[in-house]
């Protein structure tokens, strides 16, 4: 089956940039391999939460960080668009966005956020545990605007291997689709970080399982963990190589039409920098942007 | 039987239990995570822990496709349904999960059998004697199996074209519904398709399963896989439970391995699908055909993540007009929603969908699967079909012909 863009992996990220694509006209197919870390939504969306002005606080962030590729000020073009994709997508938001608001979390304490699901003056009791019923609704509402739109959702099924042609991916096989490929021009990899096996550890190193991407990760086993809880864990800023167009890298070379998109990028650590939804939106974005200009 | 379900794997989300159908309604039944993998750390240890409560579970294997970590939890409820789920399948039960049996017989008398189902003593005899409950609607027999029509009226023709295909036709199609294998035979001819039937074929074994009658399953899964090898050919299916069944239930529920036949065995959809898509095979439809249509995604073709080809089959036929619905459970779960125990639930289950169905005003639901069918036609009011029937209903069979000559010998 054929495809304009295949997107790998069914998440925040996977659902941004499948709608962005499918909004325009392209048809996509998402590949799911099973439902996301958005069941576990606290209902407020973090770009980064080191301080109160985003720009000022990204510039902090070490080289090799997501945003570092894409750019910071692009990065805050992006985030300036964020409210109206989910308004589209029936979701009112609160907050600015290139200035964080606090919220309260679950467990009474507060937060920097950047943008909040409601609106201004609708109750504060937004911090939300596992599962959160406002998570499980985004997923299956972003869900049906991406089906309604014309894509194709292909859950509980998982990405084998991909076929090379050229120095392209031509084509990706599934589990259950077998020996029928699903071919397209772009490639999306958004499958996530190692909670969802999009990275796996392995006893020789860290891979990613289904294209075999190159990754970064410190090669001396020492240098992953911190050994305090609260410590920096370094761990958290392996991810697939890619370019700072987010393309991604495969045995040391530029697969032109597969990008990475997602905590499956390197170099964030969403706990300590408060970026995970932030990573997740704006590279899906910036990556559909991308897609976007080459097809047009 | 298959230890390997990766019960280890489970890290505790509990995303399976949102999409489990039967935790909404059924406040009894414990739920996927606790049913499957974490029950299943306790039965290790003693089968004393075994719940009783795990034959709530419907097989739907929603809690599958959910899980982010691969567990086979459906796998894990019923294989441990099966090892320590003593009590033994009463003749209700019993009655249900022989549908080769049933079918049979009921198909030899079928005009005095469907009226007589069909009246209301009857059904009131079946609900406090059986267990089956009187509410439901039960489907009409054909008096001219599918197999018997076959040998009698198509299989001479068949050798003419010059590639072959085998039909796997099911219960289904042979007692209840011989018109979806006539429909299918109908569209492979003009495509240039000759068919045959296997040598032996028995219930796919879904609802023996179902109903803890392993081993009966597994001498009928023996059966149709050496059947299977003999053909030589691709296996065509048009029901999506049958396909799940030898495909995956064979080797996770029953033990029994079928990785050499396992990727030949595939829905007709499909297979007319991925040919039509290389140009091996040409339809051309009726250009006075137009419906609406309502496609519902069955919980089994969900689970195969099939329903993509019967879409595009239904999006290829010039005068539809298609609505996808969300995909929800039914709630019949085969032979589930027939008991009398479970009459509610099963109604209860599946009111999302007839609601859904309501709001889209089809002319009529499209969907994969018979128990589906069943259950639809009966709670929401509206026909239901095959996509199969559907293709046939729509096929302009003289120019496919015509289109496809060069297939034939």
């Amino acid at each position: 089956m054929r495809y304009d863009t295949i997107i790998l992996g069914g998440g925040l990220s996977a659902l941004v940039c499948g709608i962005s694509l499918q909004e325009k006209g392209l048809k996509c197919l998402i590949v799911s391999s099973g439902q996301s870390a958005l069941h576990f939504f606290s209902g407020s969306f973090e770009l980064i939460s080191t301080g109160g002005s985003q720009r000022e606080a990204m510039d902090n962030l070490p080289d090799g960080h997501p945003y570092r590729k894409i750019g910071l000020d692009r990065v805050m073009e992006l985030s300036k668009s964020v409210p109206e994709f989910f308004a589209r997508a029936g979701y009112a938001l609160s907050g600015e966005y290139d200035r964080n608001h606090v919220e309260n979390t679950i467990l009474g304490s507060q937060k920097q956020v950047w943008l909040t699901v409601g609106s201004e003056g609708d109750p504060p009791v937004r911090g939300r545990l596992p599962i959160s019923p406002l998570g499980v609704k985004m997923q299956m509402d972003l869900r049906k605007r991406f089906e309604t739109l014309g894509g194709d959702y292909l859950m509980g099924d998982r990405a084998v291997r991909g076929e090379f042609r050229e120095g392209r991916l031509s084509s990706i096989f599934t589990e259950n689709h077998g020996s029928s490929p699903f071919a397209a021009d772009k490639f999306v990899m958004a499958t996530g970080s190692f909670f969802s096996k999009g990275l796996v550890s392995t006893p020789s190193g860290i891979c990613e399982p289904v294209l075999h991407l190159d990754v970064d990760f410190c090669p001396d086993r020492e240098d992953w963990y911190g050994m305090g809880f609260f410590d920096n864990q370094p761990y958290m800023r392996f991810g697939v190589a890619c370019s700072d167009r987010l393309e991604a890298v495969r045995n040391g070379e530029i697969l032109p039409n597969v990008y990475v998109a997602g905590s499956l990028i390197g170099g964030a650590d969403p706990i300590k920098e408060g970026c995970g939804a932030g990573v997740a939106i704006i590279s899906a974005l910036y990556v559909a942007g991308q897609i976007l200009e080459e097809s047009l | 039987m298959r230890q390997d379900t990766g019960f280890e794997q489970c890290m505790k989300c509990s995303i399976c239990t949102v999409y489990c159908p039967m935790m909404e309604v059924n406040p009894a039944f414990p739920g996927p995570k606790q049913a499957g993998p974490d029950g299943e750390r306790y039965r290790l240890k003693d089968p004393l822990f075994f719940d009783k409560a795990l034959k709530y579970c419907l097989n739907c294997k929603r809690c599958e496709v959910a899980c982010p970590s691969g567990v086979k939890i459906g796998d894990i409820i019923q294989t441990a349904t099966a090892t320590y789920g003593k009590s033994v399948p009463g003749l209700r039960d019993r009655m249900l999960a022989n549908t080769d049996l049933v079918g049979r017989a009921a198909s030899a008398f079928a005009p005095v059998v469907n009226p007589v189902v069909a009246s209301r003593p009857a059904k009131a005899l079946m609900d406090c004697t059986l267990g089956i409950d009187h509410r439901r609607t039960f489907p009409a027999y054909s008096s001219e199996r599918f197999d018997v029509w076959f040998r009698k009226h198509a299989e001479s023709g068949q050798t003419r074209h010059k590639d072959c295909v085998t039909y796997f036709h099911g219960c289904y199609v042979n007692y209840n519904f011989p018109q979806l294998g006539k429909d299918l035979v109908r569209i492979l001819n003009a495509a240039g398709y000759g068919v045959k039937l296997l040598e032996k074929e028995k219930c796919c074994g879904v609802p023996l399963i179902s109903n803890g009658l392993h081993k009966a399953a597994a001498r009928n899964a023996k059966i149709n896989l050496a059947s299977i090898r003999l053909s030589g050919t691709t296996v065509l299916t048009t029901s999506s439970s049958c396909t799940l069944a030898i495909r995956d239930s064979y080797p996770e529920e029953l033990g029994i391995g079928n990785s050499d036949i396992r990727e030949n065995v595939i829905l007709a959809t499909r297979f007319l699908f991925e040919n039509v898509e290389s140009g091996r095979i040409k339809l051309s439809f009726r250009d006075d055909y137009h419906a609406r249509i309502a496609y519902h995604t069955p919980c089994h073709l969900q689970k195969l993540g099939w329903n993509i080809y019967s879409v595009r089959m239904l999006e290829m036929i010039p005068g539809v007009e298609l609505v996808r619905l969300d995909q929800q459970c039914c709630g019949i779960a085969g032979t589930f929603g027939f008991k009398k125990e479970n009459y509610e639930h099963s109604q209860k289950i599946g009111e999302k969908l007839f609601s859904l169905i309501r709001d889209a005003a089809p002319d009529f639901v499209a969907t994969d699967c018979e128990t589906c069918k069943w259950q639809i036609e009966m709670s929401a009011g509206v026909r239901v079909l095959s996509p199969i029937s559907v293709i046939a209903e729509a096929l302009d069979f003289e120019k496919t012909t015509i289109l496809n000559k060069h297939q034939s010998k």
